[in-house]
C-alpha cells in the first residue's frame, strides 16, 4: 500500500515536511534491522518529541495505516521490518534522560535513550541500571523493553522486564496510557515486555537503579568438558551463591576469540567460565571461597581470579570480543538465541554441536550458563543463497532443540519474523490464540507492527495440546457448563480472602498437589490450590528457600490476589484455564523467556478476572531468603485498560 | 586495468577487500551509530555509518539507482565527516570513510564551490600560482577586501573562511632547505600559509637535532582523493614518491605536521593496487611517513604557558586509532599526568571538516557538539593533531567558548 496524499499532507503538518519521508532511499535505509530480514515501508516519519507520538498514532489509525516502532534497530529478529508496509517511527530522537532520582532509585527516560548513556549517566553517582544486553553501546532501553532483553547479569538481577516500574504508552488508535506497577490489578508493564510495538507505543519508561556494587571479583575457570563446567554453576546455585555474571563458551569459540584478542585464555580447554561475584567485602570473600571449592570439586584446570579494574577488564577482553572475533571472518554473522532449563545445557549444546557439525557452515558457541541461555554464532555470507538457507534452517532446527529440551526459542532477542514460524512447535493452540487475543484487544485493527510474534494459520501448526490432568478437566468441564448456560460465575482460589457467596465459583481446592521441587534448576512447581503452610512444609523437607510469606491462603491466591508483588518476578512459569475453555501453557523452569507475551505478568494480580491460574513455577533459592511480607487484600477497582482485557477474555460472564 | 574511478581493492584493517566484499561486511549491527557525529547530531538512519554503507549497498546491488535519488544520496553523504569513529567500534573494523569516499566517485559530487575547488586544485597543478593567490587574497584580507570579495557569486565560502582565520593573519614564516638533510618536512596547507606558527613550531622541532629539507607548497595527493579524481591523486604521489626516492635514496623520514595527511601517506599503497612497482614504493614511503608528534621534547618548551587542564582531540580523516593518535595522547598524558583530561571514547570531537568537505550549517552543529565537549570537562587548553581541527575548533570556541584555546600539538614546544 502507498501511502495517500491526504495522509501525507497531514503528517507532514503534523512533524513538518522534512519530517515525513517517502522517498526511496529513506524507505531503503529504514527497511533492515540486524536480522536476515528487510522489508521496505511505505514512509518513515522521523519523530523529535513523544508529545507526537499519540496525534501520528491517531492520524494512523483514522488512514488505517500500519506502523512499526523503531530506535536503534539492533534486534536479531526482524522485530523491525515493516511486513505489511505502513510508516516506519523512528524514534531514535527521543533520546533525553529526564529524571535520575537515586534517592527513591529511578530514572526516567524516553524510549530512544542508549542503554550504554544511561549508564554512564548513572556511574558517577554510583548507581547502575542492571539489564545488560551485549549492544548495550547501541541498543535503546525503549528496545530492550519491547525485546525483553536481560544479558549477563541476569540471573541475579533479572531482565529489563523486572527493572521498568511504569511506563507511559500510547495505543495504537491513539490512546495515551501509563501503566505503572503501583496500579493495583495485573502487571500490564510486564505485558509491554518483549511485546515488540505490536501492542503500541512505549513514549516515556521509569526504570529502576540500584546502588553500584562496592566490591567486584571476577574468575575465569576452566574445565574438561562442558558438562562439568554446568555441573559446577548448578553445585554454585545449589550452595546459595548467585554470581552476577556466569558466561562461558566452548572450545571452537574459545580459540577463536584467542586468535583475535589475545587475552591470554587457555586455548585447549573444553569449556571457559568467567564468574563474576558482586557484593559486600565480607560477602564476596566468603562467595569466592565456596567458588573456589566448588570449581576445584569439578575438576576446575585453569583459575584466575582479578580484583582490580585492570586485571578484570583483561579478563573480560575475550568475551567481550568474542562477537568482533566473528564477525571478521564473513560478512554475515546470525546470533541465535535460545533458553533451556540449566540441567539441560549438556544434553542441548551437545545436540546443538552435532546440528552444527553436520552443516557446512562456521560457527561458535557462547552462552550465559546460569540461566540456560546459549547464543550460537553462525558464519554466512548472505549474498550466498545456499549458505543463507543453511544458516536459516541451523537455527531453525537449534530452536527445536531448545523447545524439545524443555526450553523457549528466545531467552533475550524476541521473535520478530525470524522465529515466528518455530513459535508453533513450542506453544500449543490455546496458548497462541490467547497471544493473538491479547493483541487483538490492544489492536483491534492490527496496525502496531503487524504480522509479528504469532504464527500465520497457527491452528493447523501448532503444538499438540497434552492432556489435561482429571482435577482440571473437571473444573473446565464444569466452566464450560456455566458458559453454555450463560450462568456469571466467580473465578477464586481456597476463598480464603475473597469470601464470596456467589453461588457458581470456580475454585482451586482440588488442585493441591506440589508436581516438582527441582534442586538442579533451583524451581518449584506446583499448582495453585497448595496453601502457603503445606508448600512451606515441602520446601522446607526439600532444604530450599522462598520469599512466600507463612501465611493462610493458596499459592495461586497470593499470586493472583495481588498482595505480594515481589513475587511476581519469581515466577517462571503459568498455567491457566480461561473462561472460554481453553487452557494456556506458558514457561516453565526458565530463568528467560522473551517468546511471545509474558503471560505470567498478565495472570498476576489479576484477581481471577483473566482466567484460572491453575500451576506455577517458581525460583527457589538455597540459602534463607527474607520474607516479604503481604498487602491486606483487597478487591482491586478495575482499570479501563484492564476491563479491556476481561471483556476480552472473560466474555462477560466472569 | 586501473580503474581511474574508483579504487578496485581498499586495504582494510583486516587486509585487502573488494569494495562490494568490504561493504558486505557491514552486518548491521549498529556498533557504529552512536559514535559518528553525524548521528549525535540527528539520530536518524541516513547519518549512521550503518545507513552510508547499506545505502552503498543497495547501489552496487542495483536496487538504489544513483539517478533517481541522488539529491538525497548527497544528502546523506554530506553528513559524513570521514573521520572514522565508526570503523574503530565496528566489530568488522569496516571502512566506512572510504566507502563514502567511492559513493562520492560514484555519483561524481563536487562538493565544493567550484571556485574554492579550481583554487585548491591549483596546489597540485600550478604551486607557484597557487601560493601567489593565497597570498594576495591574505593580502587583500588584510586591507579588507574581502569584505567586498565575499559577496560576489561564487566567492560565498569567503564568509566562512573569513570567520575560520585568526582575526590577523601571520606572516608567513620562512623556512630554509639544509643541505645532506636527514629529515623532510612537509607542512600542511593550513601550517604553511594560515597557521604559519604551527609550521614554525614544527621546524624548529626538527631543525634542533637535524637537517631539515622543507618541501613547501607540495600537494600530496590528499585533495585529490577527497574531492577530485583518483588519477590525479595518483599522479601526486607519484610525484612526492619520485621527490622522495631522490632525496637521500627514499629512506629519510617524512614529517607532516597534520594528522590527516599522516593517515593519507600512510593508506597510500591501496591507491597503486595493480601496479606493483608503486604500490612497493607507496609502501616505503607509507613507512617513512612520521607525525610531528614523535619528536616533541621530553620537557616541551612552551609547556608551562599551556593553561591547564588540557584535553586532546585526536579526531583526523580516516582513522581515530592510528599509532600517531595513541603516541600523542601517551605523550600528553605524561606531560600532564593529572590535568590531562581524557576525551570519552563517545565524546564528540571537533570533525575534520574542511571549508565543504561538509556542509557548512552542519559543521557548525558538529563543531558545538566538540565545544560541549569542552565545556563538559572545563578543560582550558584543546590541543589538536591537524591545522584544519584548529582552525575549526578554534572558531567555534571564540564564539561560544572563549574561556578555553586551541593548540596544535607541535606548539607544545613553543
Amino acid at each position: 500500500m502507498k501511502l495517500s496524499p491526504h495522509a501525507i499532507k497531514e503528517l507532514s503538518s503534523l512533524l513538518g515536511a522534512d519530517h515525513v519521508r517517502t522517498d526511496a532511499l529513506s524507505l531503503s535505509l529504514y527497511s533492515y534491522d540486524c536480522s536476515l530480514s528487510a522489508t521496505r515501508p511505505d514512509g518513515v516519519l522521523l519523530l523529535d518529541k513523544a508529545a507526537q507520538v499519540a496525534p501520528v498514532l491517531r492520524l494512523l489509525h483514522h488512514y488505517k495505516i500500519p506502523f512499526v516502532p523503531r530506535a536503534g534497530a539492533t534486534n536479531h529478529a526482524g522485530s523491525c521490518c515493516a511486513l505489511k508496509g505502513g510508516v516506519i517511527l523512528n524514534l531514535t530522537a527521543l533520546n533525553n534522560i529526564l529524571e535520575i532520582n537515586t534517592q527513591a532509585g529511578f530514572a526516567v527516560v524516553e524510549p530512544g535513550v542508549i542503554t550504554a548513556d544511561l549508564q554512564a549517566a548513572l556511574a558517577p553517582l554510583g548507581y547502575f541500571y542492571a539489564p545488560d544486553p551485549a549492544s548495550a553501546q547501541a541498543c535503546t532501553i525503549g528496545g530492550n523493553l519491547a525485546q525483553n532483553a536481560s544479558g549477563a547479569r541476569c540471573l541475579k538481577y533479572g531482565g529489563t522486564l523486572d527493572h521498568v516500574l511504569s511506563a507511559q504508552v500510547v495505543l495504537p488508535d491513539g490512546t495515551q496510557t501509563t501503566l505503572s506497577r503501583q496500579t493495583p490489578g495485573p502487571d500490564f508493564v510486564g505485558l509491554f515486555a518483549g511485546s515488540e510495538g505490536t501492542l503500541g507505543v512505549i513514549t516515556q519508561l521509569t526504570v529502576q537503579i540500584l546502588p553500584l556494587a562496592t566490591h567486584i571479583q571476577t574468575f575465569l575457570v576452566t574445565f574438561p568438558s562442558l558438562s562439568e563446567s554446568i555441573q559446577a554453576v548448578s553445585a554454585l546455585v545449589a550452595r546459595g551463591v548467585i554470581p552476577r555474571c556466569i558466561e562461558a563458551m566452548d572450545k571452537t569459540t574459545l580459540q577463536a576469540v584467542e586468535g583475535f584478542a589475545h587475552a591470554g585464555y587457555p586455548t585447549q580447554a573444553e569449556a571457559l567460565l568467567i564468574l563474576e561475584l558482586d557484593g559486600t567485602p565480607a560477602q564476596t570473600k566468603k562467595d569466592a571461597a565456596v567458588l573456589t571449592q566448588v570449581c576445584l570439586q569439578f575438576h576446575a584446570q585453569h583459575f584466575t581470579s582479578a580484583k582490580t579494574d585492570e586485571e578484570r577488564a583483561q579478563l573480560w577482553r575475550g568475551r567481550r570480543s568474542a562477537y568482533a572475533a566473528m564477525a571478521r571472518l564473513s560478512p554475515n554473522v546470525m546470533v541465535g538465541d535460545g533458553t533451556v532449563p540449566r540441567d539441560q545445557l549438556p544434553t542441548a549444546l551437545a545436540r546443538v554441536q552435532k546440528i552444527l557439525k553436520d552443516y557446512p557452515l562456521q560457527a561458535s558457541l557462547l552462552f550465559h550458563a546460569g540461566d540456560g541461555n546459549f547464543h550460537p554464532h553462525i558464519l554466512f555470507d548472505q549474498r550466498n543463497k545456499l549458505q543463507t538457507r543453511s544458516a536459516a534452517h541451523v537455527l531453525h532446527e537449534i530452536l527445536k532443540t531448545c523447545v524439545s529440551c524443555g526450553g523457549t526459542i528466545s531467552g533475550e532477542h524476541g521473535i520478530g519474523v525470524e522465529k515466528r514460524a518455530v513459535m508453533a512447535t513450542q506453544y500449543e493452540e490455546d496458548t497462541l490464540s490467547l497471544f493473538q487475543k491479547i493483541k487483538r484487544t490492544l489492536d483491534p485493527q492490527n496496525l502496531s507492527n503487524p504480522l509479528k510474534i504469532v504464527p500465520q494459520n497457527f491452528k493447523e501448526k501448532a503444538k499438540p495440546a497434552l492432556a489435561l490432568p482429571p482435577e482440571i478437566s473437571a473444573l473446565q468441564t464444569q466452566l464450560l457448563a456455566w458458559q453454555q448456560a450463560k450462568t456469571p460465575f466467580i473465578i477464586a482460589g481456597s476463598n480464603t480472602h475473597l469470601k464470596t457467596k456467589h453461588p457458581a465459583v470456580l475454585c482451586t481446592q482440588t488442585l493441591n498437589q506440589i508436581i516438582e521441587i527441582d534442586t538442579a534448576n533451583y524451581t518449584v512447581t506446583a499448582q495453585a490450590g497448595v496453601t502457603l503452610s503445606a508448600l512451606h512444609t515441602a520446601l522446607k523437607k526439600a532444604g530450599v528457600y522462598t520469599i512466600l510469606p507463612e501465611d493462610k491462603g493458596t499459592l495461586g491466591g497470593l499470586f493472583c490476589g495481588g498482595t505480594l508483588p515481589p513475587f511476581y518476578s519469581h515466577v517462571l512459569g503459568v498455567e491457566a484455564l480461561l473462561p472460554d475453555g481453553s487452557y494456556v501453557r506458558y514457561g516453565g523452569k526458565l530463568m528467560k523467556n522473551a517468546a511471545g507475551y509474558p503471560l505470567t505478568r498478565l495472570f498476576a494480580g489479576s484477581q481471577g478476572t483473566l482466567g484460572l491460574v491453575t500451576q506455577l513455577t517458581f525460583k527457589v533459592f538455597a540459602r534463607k531468603q527474607p520474607t516479604v511480607k503481604p498487602h491486606p487484600f483487597h478487591k482491586a477497582e478495575i482499570t479501563d485498560f484492564w476491563a479491556l482485557f476481561t471483556r476480552a477474555l472473560g466474555g462477560g460472564l466472569v | 586495468m586501473k580503474n581511474n574511478q574508483h579504487l578496485d581493492t581498499l586495504h582494510t584493517p583486516l587486509g585487502k577487500r573488494g569494495l562490494y566484499d568490504s561493504v558486505c561486511f557491514c552486518n548491521r549491527c549498529g556498533m557504529c551509530a552512536p559514535l559518528c557525529p553525524a548521528y549525535q547530531n540527528a539520530p536518524q538512519e541516513s547519518n549512521s555509518p550503518r545507513g552510508r554503507n547499506q545505502a552503498l549497498r543497495g547501489v552496487l546491488e542495483g536496487k538504489l539507482k544513483p539517478r533517481q535519488v541522488r539529491a538525497e544520496l548527497l544528502e546523506l553523504l554530506t553528513s559524513c565527516t570521514l573521520c572514522g569513529r565508526c570503523q574503530a567500534v565496528c566489530p568488522g573494523q569496516i571502512p566506512t570513510a572510504q566507502h563514502v569516499l567511492e559513493l562520492r566517485r560514484t555519483l561524481q559530487a563536487r562538493l565544493l564551490p567550484t571556485l574554492l575547488f579550481k583554487l585548491l586544485r591549483l596546489r597540485g597543478t600550478a604551486p607557484r600560482l597557487f601560493s601567489y593567490l593565497v597570498h594576495t587574497g591574505l593580502w587583500m584580507r588584510r586591507l579588507q577586501g574581502w569584505s567586498v570579495l565575499m559577496y560576489l557569486p561564487g566567492f560565498a565560502w569567503l564568509k566562512h573562511l573569513n570567520k575560520l582565520l585568526p582575526a590577523r593573519t601571520p606572516r608567513p614564516f620562512k623556512m630554509s632547505n639544509q643541505t645532506r638533510p636527514t629529515f623532510i618536512y612537509l607542512p600542511s596547507l593550513e601550517a604553511q600559509f594560515f597557521l604559519p606558527d604551527i609550521a614554525q613550531s614544527a621546524y624548529q622541532l626538527l631543525t634542533k637535532k637535524h637537517r631539515v629539507a622543507v618541501w613547501e607548497n607540495t600537494a600530496c595527493g590528499l585533495f585529490e582523493f577527497v574531492y577530485g579524481d583518483l588519477s590525479r591523486a595518483r599522479r601526486q604521489l607519484r610525484a612526492l614518491i619520485t621527490r622522495h626516492q631522490k632525496t637521500g635514496k627514499a629512506k629519510l623520514p617524512l614529517v607532516t605536521d597534520s594528522i590527516d595527511v599522516y593517515h593519507f601517506l600512510t593508506q597510500a599503497p591501496q591507491l597503486f593496487e595493480g601496479y606493483p612497482t608503486w604500490q612497493q614504493k607507496a609502501q616505503n614511503l607509507a613507512a617513512c611517513t612520521r607525525y610531528i608528534a614523535d619528536y616533541l621534547p621530553k620537557k616541551p618548551a612552551a609547556l608551562k604557558t599551556i593553561s591547564n587542564p588540557v584535553l586532546l582531540m585526536t579526531s583526523a580523516l580516516f582513522n581515530n586509532q592510528s599509532s600517531a593518535q595513541e603516541k600523542s595522547a601517551q605523550i600528553l598524558r605524561s606531560l600532564f599526568k593529572k590535568n590531562f583530561v581524557e576525551c570519552g571514547y563517545k565524546e564528540p570531537q571537533v570533525v575534520p571538516a574542511g571549508y565543504g568537505f561538509i556542509k557548512g550549517s552542519r559543521a557548525n552543529a558538529y563543531n558545538l557538539q566538540a565545544v560541549r565537549t569542552v565545556a563538559r570537562q572545563q578543560v582550558q587548553t584543546v590541543v589538536v593533531l591537524s591545522g584544519l581541527a584548529a582552525l575549526e575548533l578554534g572558531l567555534s570556541l571564540r564564539q561560544f567558548y572563549p574561556t578555553a584555546r586551541v593548540c596544535h600539538i607541535a606548539k607544545l614546544n613553543g
